[in-house]
C-alpha cells in the first residue's frame, strides 16, 4: 500500500472542510513517495499521524496511553475536557462533521478512503461519542465500484495490531527497546509473533485441533452406533481380515505367476529363434511318437491275437476228434440196433413159444392154437434159428464195451473245439502293416537325429521341456489363482452379507462416518504439516529478522566496527554483540538505532507493504545517527512519511539533504488567527501536477 | 528233479531241455494273457504234436549242458485241469500209442509236447508273423473263402 493524499476535516487543530479541507499529497511527480513534515511542538504532527489511523481503523490512542495503551481519544469535546477528534473551534461553532480521506495506491489500484463522524439525528449539540454517527466507505476509483467488507480489507492492508510497527513515536523507541530486552513481556512475543504472522500459523494450527476435536466428536457418536451388532461385527472383521491375508497371498500368486511368464517369454524367444531346429525335433518326436504307437499297437494286436490261441490246442485236434468221433458213434449206433434186433428176438421167441403150448400170446394178445407137429417143429427150428442170432448180437454188442465208447464218445465232445482262428489273419495282417510303419518311423528318426546337431538338439529339448513345464507350473498357478480368487468371491460375498446384516447402523461404515475419519486423518495430517512448517517458519523468521537488522544496524551504527551483529534469541532477546563474540550493553544511542534497526527488520520480514510512519523520529538518537537513518530509510523501497520536531531535522536542512528522496516536504504552523489551528505549508514539491 | 522223481510224481508233464527256454518264449509271445501260460504253451504244442503224429520219445530228448527238462505241471491234473480234459481217453481213441507201448501218460503228453514244440520251432509260429502258414498245415483252423 502507498499513501497518495491524505485530507482532513474538521480533524483535530486543521479545521475546514470541503474545498478548506487540509491535505497533505504522497504522490511524487517520478514515482517519489516519502514526505517530511516539519513542525514545532503542538503544531499538530501528531495529530496528522494519528489522522492516517484514525482513516484506517476509526479510532485514536491518546499519546500518554503508550505503546501497549488502550485509552482512546474521544470523538468529540466533552465536560472531561479531553482533546477530541472533531475541531474544538468548529465543535463551537456548531460544525459537528469531522473525519478523513486518504487515497492510496493497492495492487495496482487507486482507493479512496473515507471515515467521518456527524451527530446522530436528534442531537442538537453533540458532548458524548454515542451521540456521533460513524459514516466509512472504501471506493476504488478505477472502477468507481465500493469495498464491501470494508474493515476487513483495511486490516488486510495492515491489522491494528501491528500499526504499532509501522507507525509509531519516536519519543517511543525505547518502549520498543525495552520490549526486546523484556522477556517476561508476553506482550514483546505477541506483538513480534503477530508482525511475523506467527498468530496465523498458530491459530491455524488451534482451527485444526478445534476441527479434529469436532470430528472426533462426530467420530465417537458414529462410532456408537457403528458398534451395534458386535458379533456380525466380530464375523465380519475376521472375513475382512481373511480377505486382507487371501488378497496378499493373491499379490504373491500373481507375483510368481509373473515370474513364470517372464521365464517363459525367454524361453519362448529361445524357441522362437529356432524355429526350423524346433520343427526337425519335433519331426523327430513324431517319428518317435509313431515308433511308440506303433509298438503300442504291436503289442495291442499281439495281446489280441494271443488271446485267440487258449484254446486253440483243442480245435487243432477237433478233426482228429472229429473222425474219431464218427466211428464211435456209428459203433454206438450199431450197438443200438443190435440191443434193439436182440428185443425183437426175445419177442419173438416168447410168441413162439407160447405157440407150441397154445398159450394166448401176451405180446400181441391173440389166442393161439396148439401148432400141429409138422408147425411145431417149424417153430421150433426158427427159435433154434433166433437164439443163435440172439447170441451173435449180444456178442457183437458188448464190443467194444459200451461203457468205454461213452466214456470216450464224452471225453472227445469235451475236448473238441470248433474255435476258428480266420481272425488271426487279420490280426496278422494288422501287425504285418504296424511293423512296416513302426520300421519306417525308425528310419525316419534315424535320419531326423542327423539333420539336427547334438548339442543344438540337447538345447532345443531342454527348452522344449523347459517350456512344457513352465506351461505346466503356469496352469497349476492359474489353478491356484483361479481357486484363491473363486474364495475371495466368497468372502467377499460373505463380507457384503455380514454388511447388509449390520446395515448401516453398525455394518459398513457410513459415508458421514468414513468421511468424518477420512476428514478427521486429513485434517490430523495437514496440522502435523502445518505445526512443522509453524516451527520451522519462526525459525527461519527470526533468523531472517536478525540478519536484517544486523544489516541495518551495522550500516547505521558509528560503532559498526566493535559490533559483530545483533542477536535475536528464539524467545526474541535481543543483544548487541559485539566483535568478541560477547553480548554488549551498548549506549542509548545505540539502542535507539538497535530499535529503529529491529522495527524495519520486522517491518521487512512482515511482508506487509505499508508505509513507515514515524512521529519525532530524533527523540532518541544524536543527529548523526538520526541523519544516517533518514537517509537508510528515505532511500529504502518503502513509503516513509516522517514528522521531525524543529530541533530534530531543520527544515532547511532536511529540504537540502533529503527533499530529493520525497514527494514534497511540509511544514506545519499554527494559524496566525486562530492558535488552535494549524496550517500546512507546502516547502519542497516534487508532486504530480 | 532227475526222471526217477518225476515218475513217483506220477504226473509231472515236462518237454524236452532243449526247449525249456523256447517253452517259456511261446508262453510269452502266444499266450501272455493267461494265467497260466506255460501250460497253455505246453498244449499247443502238445495238439500240434498229435495233429501232425509227431512225439519225440523221451529216450530221444537231447538235453543240453547245464539245462533241465521243463517243468510245465508239477502234477497230471495241473495239466487236465482237474479232469476237465480226459487226456486218457483222447490219447487212447486216438490211438496215439502202439498196443504195446506202455509208456506212462504224462510221459506220452511230454512226448506229444516235445514233438509239437519242434515244429512250432521249424516252423517259427513264435512269430505271429508267420501265422498264415498255420492255415496250410492247419486249414480246419480257417473258415473256407
Amino acid at each position: 500500500m502507498r499513501l497518495l493524499e491524505i485530507e482532513m476535516t474538521n480533524w483535530q487543530p486543521y479545521k475546514g472542510a470541503g474545498k478548506n479541507a487540509r491535505r497533505i499529497s504522497l504522490d511524487g511527480n517520478n514515482g517519489e513517495k516519502n514526505v517530511i513534515i516539519y513542525g514545532q511542538n503542538t503544531h499538530g504532527k501528531t495529530a496528522l499521524w494519528q489522522a492516517i489511523r484514525f482513516a484506517m481503523f476509526g479510532r485514536v490512542l491518546k499519546r500518554i496511553s503508550g505503546v501497549n495503551g488502550k485509552d482512546w481519544k474521544p470523538l468529540v469535546a466533552s465536560d472531561t475536557k479531553e482533546e477530541p477528534l472533531l475541531n474544538v473551534t468548529a465543535h463551537e461553532e456548531g460544525i459537528y462533521d469531522f473525519g478523513v480521506n486518504i487515497k492510496f495506491e493497492h495492487d495496482g489500484d487507486v482507493y479512496e478512503l473515507s471515515r467521518s463522524y456527524s451527530k446522530k439525528t436528534g442531537i442538537s449539540i453533540p458532548r458524548r461519542d454515542n451521540q456521533m454517527e460513524e459514516t466509512f466507505t472504501i471506493r476504488n476509483l478505477d472502477n468507481g465500484s465500493y469495498v464491501q467488507e470494508k474493515q476487513k480489507f483495511v486490516n488486510d492492508l495492515l491489522p491494528e495490531g501491528l500499526a504499532r510497527f509501522f507507525m509509531f513515536d519516536g519519543e517511543r523507541l525505547m518502549e520498543y527497546r525495552n520490549l526486546f530486552n523484556d522477556t517476561k513481556d508476553i506482550h514483546l512475543r505477541n506483538y513480534i509473533e503477530a508482525i511475523l504472522r506467527f498468530p496465523v500459523l498458530t491459530q491455524g494450527s488451534e482451527d485444526f485441533e478445534k476441527i479434529g476435536k469436532t470430528l472426533k466428536g462426530q467420530i465417537s457418536k458414529h462410532a456408537s452406533k457403528h458398534r451395534k451388532g458386535e458379533a456380525a461385527q466380530e464375523e465380519l472383521l475376521e472375513v475382512e481380515s481373511n480377505l486382507d491375508l487371501e488378497n496378499d497371498i493373491l499379490k504373491d500368486i500373481n507375483v510368481e505367476l509373473d515370474d513364470y511368464n517372464s521365464k517363459l517369454g525367454v524361453v519362448n524367444e529361445f524357441l522362437k529363434k529356432e524355429e526350423e531346429g524346433k520343427k526337425l525335433l519335433e519331426q523327430q518326436d513324431k517319428f518317435r511318437e509313431q515308433k511308440e504307437n506303433a509298438i503300442i499297437e504291436i503289442e495291442s494286436i499281439s495281446k489280441k491275437m494271443s488271446k485267440a490261441l487258449p484254446g486253440a490246442w483243442r480245435a487243432i485236434i477237433t478233426n482228429k476228434i472229429d473222425l474219431r468221433l464218427e466211428k464211435l458213434e456209428d459203433d454206438i449206433k450199431r450197438q443200438k440196433i443190435q440191443t434193439q434186433r436182440q428185443g425183437e428176438i426175445k419177442i419173438e421167441l416168447g410168441h413162439l413159444e407160447n405157440r407150441l403150448k397154445g398159450r394166448d400170446c401176451l405180446a400181441c394178445g391173440t389166442s393161439l392154437e396148439k401148432p400141429s407137429a409138422d408147425e411145431e417143429k417149424g417153430i421150433l427150428e426158427t427159435m433154434a434159428e433166433l437164439e443163435i442170432e440172439h447170441e451173435k448180437l449180444e456178442k457183437a454188442r458188448l464190443d467194444p464195451d459200451p461203457d468205454y465208447l461213452y466214456k470216450r464218445q464224452k471225453a472227445l465232445i469235451n475236448i473238441r473245439n470248433d474255435l476258428k482262428l480266420d481272425m488271426l489273419v487279420s490280426l496278422e495282417e494288422d501287425l504285418l502293416r504296424w511293423k512296416t510303419r513302426k520300421r519306417e518311423a525308425e528310419q525316419n528318426f534315424e535320419k531326423s537325429l542327423k539333420n539336427v546337431s547334438k548339442d543344438r538338439a540337447s538345447k532345443i529339448a531342454e527348452n522344449t521341456v523347459r517350456q512344457r513345464d513352465l506351461y505346466k507350473q503356469i496352469g497349476a498357478v492359474e489353478e491356484r489363482r483361479s481357486n484363491k480368487k473363486s474364495l475371495i468371491k466368497t468372502l467377499e460375498y460373505d463380507r457384503d452379507r455380514l454388511q447388509s446384516i449390520l446395515g448401516s447402523g453398525g455394518g459398513k461404515k457410513p459415508t458421514v462416518y468414513r468421511k468424518a475419519e477420512i476428514k478427521r486423518d486429513l485434517v490430523q495430517e495437514l496440522k502435523n504439516a502445518w505445526d512443522a512448517v509453524t516451527d520451522s517458519h519462526r525459525e527461519s523468521q527470526r533468523e531472517n529478522v536478525e540478519k536484517e537488522a544486523t544489516k541495518v544496524f551495522l550500516h547505521l551504527s558509528n560503532k559498526s566496527h566493535l559490533y559483530k551483529k545483533l542477536s535475536i534469541s528464539e524467545t526474541f532477546q535481543l543483544s548487541i554483540i559485539n566483535n568478541k563474540g560477547k553480548s554488549d550493553s551498548g549506549s542509548p544511542g545505540q539502542w535507539g538505532l538497535v530499535a529503529y534497526s529491529i522495527l524495519d527488520a520486522l517491518t521487512t520480514c512482515s511482508g506487509i507493504e505499508f508505509p513507515l510512519i514515524i512521529d519525532t523520529p530524533g527523540r532518541s538518537i544524536d543527529d548523526h545517527h538520526l541523519n544516517k537513518t533518514l537517509e537508510y530509510l528515505l532511500n529504502s523501497n518503502k513509503q516513509v512519511i516522517i514528522f521531525p520536531e524543529g530541533s530534530e531535522l531543520k527544515p532547511d536542512f532536511g529540504d537540502k539533504e533529503f527533499s530529493h528522496l520525497c514527494a514534497a516536504t511540509y511544514q506545519l504552523s499554527q494559524n496566525k488567527e486562530d492558535a488552535n489551528m494549524t496550517d500546512i505549508i507546502l516547502r519542497k514539491s516534487n508532486l504530480r501536477s | 528233479m532227475n526222471i526217477n522223481d518225476e515218475d513217483r510224481s506220477g504226473g509231472i508233464i515236462t518237454c524236452s531241455a532243449e526247449f525249456s527256454k523256447y517253452l517259456d518264449k511261446i508262453a510269452e509271445q502266444l499266450f501272455q494273457g493267461h494265467f497260466a501260460p506255460k501250460r497253455e504253451a505246453a498244449r499247443f504244442a502238445m495238439a500240434i504234436g498229435i495233429q501232425k503224429g509227431l512225439r519225440e520219445k523221451r529216450s530221444e530228448w537231447k538235453k543240453p549242458n547245464n539245462q533241465k527238462n521243463a517243468t510245465i505241471a508239477h502234477l497230471y491234473g495241473q495239466f487236465d485241469d482237474k479232469g476237465r480234459f480226459d487226456f486218457e481217453s483222447l490219447f487212447d481213441i486216438l490211438e496215439l500209442k502202439e498196443k504195446d507201448d506202455d509208456t506212462p501218460l504224462q510221459h506220452l503228453i511230454s512226448e506229444y509236447v516235445t514233438g509239437g514244440m519242434r515244429y512250432i520251432q521249424e516252423n517259427e509260429l513264435d512269430n505271429l508273423d508267420e501265422w498264415t502258414r498255420m492255415k496250410d498245415d492247419f486249414p480246419h483252423l480257417f473258415s473256407e473263402d
